[in-house]
């Protein structure tokens, strides 16, 4: 029979059951929809977070208090939320003086952020405080609008001065200039010494154009109370000499700190190459969850066809058998119900592609970075479903084909 | 004299091991020569649907040698089993065994989607001759669920004569008939044994197998009588039938 021809006939054979036929597919659309939406979306995703991690520079390696287990790639501790108070001003100063650390460039300072609320032009604004020095705001790639920030002289002294996020300024003084202005934050008056440009956020869900940024010693005094750091960034002369200055750093640290056993170090020191390692393999791991459920959902669909072709088989026992009385060889009756199964599953594997990509493209929208479709999001769904169709579908055919005629032609 | 067709040579049939062996058929000897009607007659358990499958390459006889048209098949491969039925058998069932939801002229086709090298085109017109020879041109596009039980039995006799078979088996053609529309089954059977077709009929109503000229009698798997009938003619037949 014409390859045309056994198309169009189990095409027929599928449309006679078309709500059985629709049912029987859910578990492979979702299943491929599934795997269209991750492998599209998977690169968007890594291209984003890359884009965002390298922006801060390659040659920049930051220092957060506490250690932290499995080396390079497990959390520290503050960042699981615990408060850690080994860090201070004065380690950062000793790294900043490059008869420590001869590859040193500049270092800058962070403090615990903290909450306020300050009035706008149209009502209450929540602030996130944060106590920096100078250096913080090129090390993060931050540029000023307006004004210049602070100095290092603000910083030693204390000074009441602040620089403002974008979103932060617009909303207390619109289009008019603020350096210059003051604002109250807690219980003291800062003068406005600078504003970022605007744009920045933490995956899109922190906006740092909300931020207010004192000088780090300013927040440890006026409003934390401490004299404990969050972090210090270093940028190094170059990314080559980037494990070099890890390695001063750690053994300054270790020193000034009276360690001796790594284990017991109460610092993490994390390189933009860690960061992406990290995003890696939490991206990876996110890609094998995702991943395990489509395959169950496509191993769940598939046993679907399979049970429906074998009922399929069934029910037209007395067409095979006529078949076969008719001429049609072990191969033929094999063929037909493959070439069902394959399509059944060719249309489940379509509907769910465009579900996926539609999924994808959704939240590329939505997560703001760019739709992208791979060669790979294409082939692989497709070479799936008719590796399935197959996989799912040859014992039901193979059912078929050994049916005896005799039997079947007398089968009710 | 004419050519044999078939010829069975101690044919055995069993079913079954050491004590618990059943013969189905028991030394059949037959001939059955080209352009022959012939009548299997006898009673349920007899032996007749098993003999009408070896006839019809659908089964496989234990003992004994079946030849085809001088061809000896009783030890072919599946596969070569499936061309000779394909290429030299016309198949009726007393349930039409056609299929649903499937135009008469594409049930006529069904056969000849399984001969390689034949075009849509030319099969199409294969079909449309067949089914004029049983008088459905009219109804080449209707499904079975639109035909009475008659027509849809002469579908399934356009059907085996599409194939253009050298033996035509039918297995109780009538038995799910009215009379009126046995009576038309038989009359094409018997027109197309005039034309010079080789047609073999499994029956156990003694009305039909008169249409045959020769009726075999089967009895516990054997041949119990072989008769000659002569040339009675049907249409007598069909009048004492008539209301």
């Amino acid at each position: 029979m014409g390859t045309l021809g056994s198309i169009k006939l189990a095409l027929n054979a599928l449309w006679v059951n078309k709500a059985r036929s629709l049912l029987t597919l859910l578990g492979i659309v979702i299943g491929i929809s599934a795997v269209v939406t991750i492998i599209a979306s998977g690169e968007g995703v890594q291209q984003f977070v890359l884009g965002q991690i390298q922006s801060f520079g390659t040659n920049v390696m930051a220092i957060v208090p506490g250690g932290s287990e499995g080396e390079r790639i497990g959390p520290p501790a503050a960042v699981m939320g615990v408060t850690v108070t080994t860090l201070t001003i004065e380690d950062a100063q000793a790294i900043a003086n490059p008869r420590n650390v001869p590859d040193v460039v500049e270092v800058g300072m962070a403090s615990d952020a903290s909450q306020a609320v300050v009035t706008g032009r149209e009502g209450d604004i929540f602030v996130t405080i944060y106590g920096v020095s100078p250096a913080y705001f090129s090390l993060s790639s931050m540029d000023f609008a307006e004004g210049s920030g602070f100095s290092e002289d603000d910083v030693k002294i204390a000074n009441k001065v602040v620089v403002l996020g974008s979103t932060l300024k617009e909303k207390m003084f619109g289009d008019e200039p603020a350096v210059g202005q003051r604002i109250k934050l807690r219980n003291y008056r800062y003068r406005i010494v600078g504003v970022l440009e605007s744009g920045g956020s933490i995956f899109g869900i922190i906006d740092l154009g909300k931020f207010a940024y004192i000088p780090v010693t300013t927040a440890q005094q006026l409003i934390l109370g401490v004299n404990h750091l969050s972090e210090i960034m270093v940028r190094v002369t170059s990314e080559d000499r980037i494990e070099a200055a890890r390695a001063d750093v750690q053994n300054l640290l270790r020193e000034r700190h009276d360690t001796t056993d790594p284990k017991n170090d109460d610092f993490t020191i994390r390189t933009i190459k860690d960061a992406l390692q990290m995003i890696q393999l939490v991206m990876g791991a996110l890609t094998l969850f995702l991943a395990a459920i489509a395959a169950i959902s496509l191993l769940v669909g598939g046993i679907g066809i399979m049970n429906i072709m074998l009922v399929s088989v069934t029910e037209r026992t007395r067409e095979i058998g006529l078949r076969k009385a008719l001429g049609a060889r072990r191969r033929d009756i094999l063929g037909q119900f493959l070439l069902e199964a394959i399509l059944l599953t060719l249309i489940g594997g379509l509907l769910g592609f465009v579900l996926g990509i539609s999924g994808a493209f959704a939240t590329a929208q939505a997560g703001g970075w760019a739709f992208h479709l791979s060669v790979a999001a294409i082939v692989l769904p497709l070479a799936m479903t008719v590796f399935f169709g197959v996989v799912f579908g040859i014992y039901p055919a193979i059912r078929a084909s050994r049916l005896d005629p005799i039997v079947a032609l007398r089968y009710e | 004299m004419a050519a044999a067709i078939i010829q069975l040579k101690d044919l055995t049939k069993s079913y079954g091991k050491g004590l618990a062996e059943t013969r189905a058929l028991e030394g059949v000897n037959l001939t059955v020569n080209s352009g022959e009607f012939v009548a299997i007659m006898g009673p349920s358990g007899s032996g007749k649907s098993t003999l009408l499958h070896i006839l019809g390459l659908l089964d496989k006889p234990s003992l004994g040698q079946y030849f085809l048209d001088g061809r000896r098949v009783d030890h072919l491969s599946e596969n070569q089993l499936s061309d000779l039925r394909n290429q030299k058998m016309g198949f009726m069932f007393q349930a039409f065994n056609l299929l649903p939801r499937t135009s008469a002229l594409e049930n006529v086709e069904l056969p000849l989607v399984y001969r390689s090298g034949l075009r849509g085109a030319k099969r199409r017109q294969l079909a449309e001759l067949a089914l004029a020879q049983v008088g459905l041109s009219q109804r080449s596009n209707n499904l079975p669920n639109q035909l009475s039980g008659g027509e849809q039995q002469r579908v399934a006799i356009a059907r085996a004569l599409v194939v253009n078979p050298q033996v035509i088996l039918a297995d109780e053609p009538t038995g799910n008939l009215d009379t009126k529309n046995s009576i038309e089954i038989m009359e094409v059977l018997s027109r197309l044994h005039r034309e010079g077709r080789t047609i073999i009929l499994v029956t156990h109503e003694k009305d039909l197998a008169a249409y045959a000229g020769r009726v075999i009698q089967l009895r516990d798997g054997r041949v119990e009588s072989d008769i000659y009938q002569g040339n009675q003619h049907p249409l007598t037949l069909a009048a004492t039938w008539a209301p």
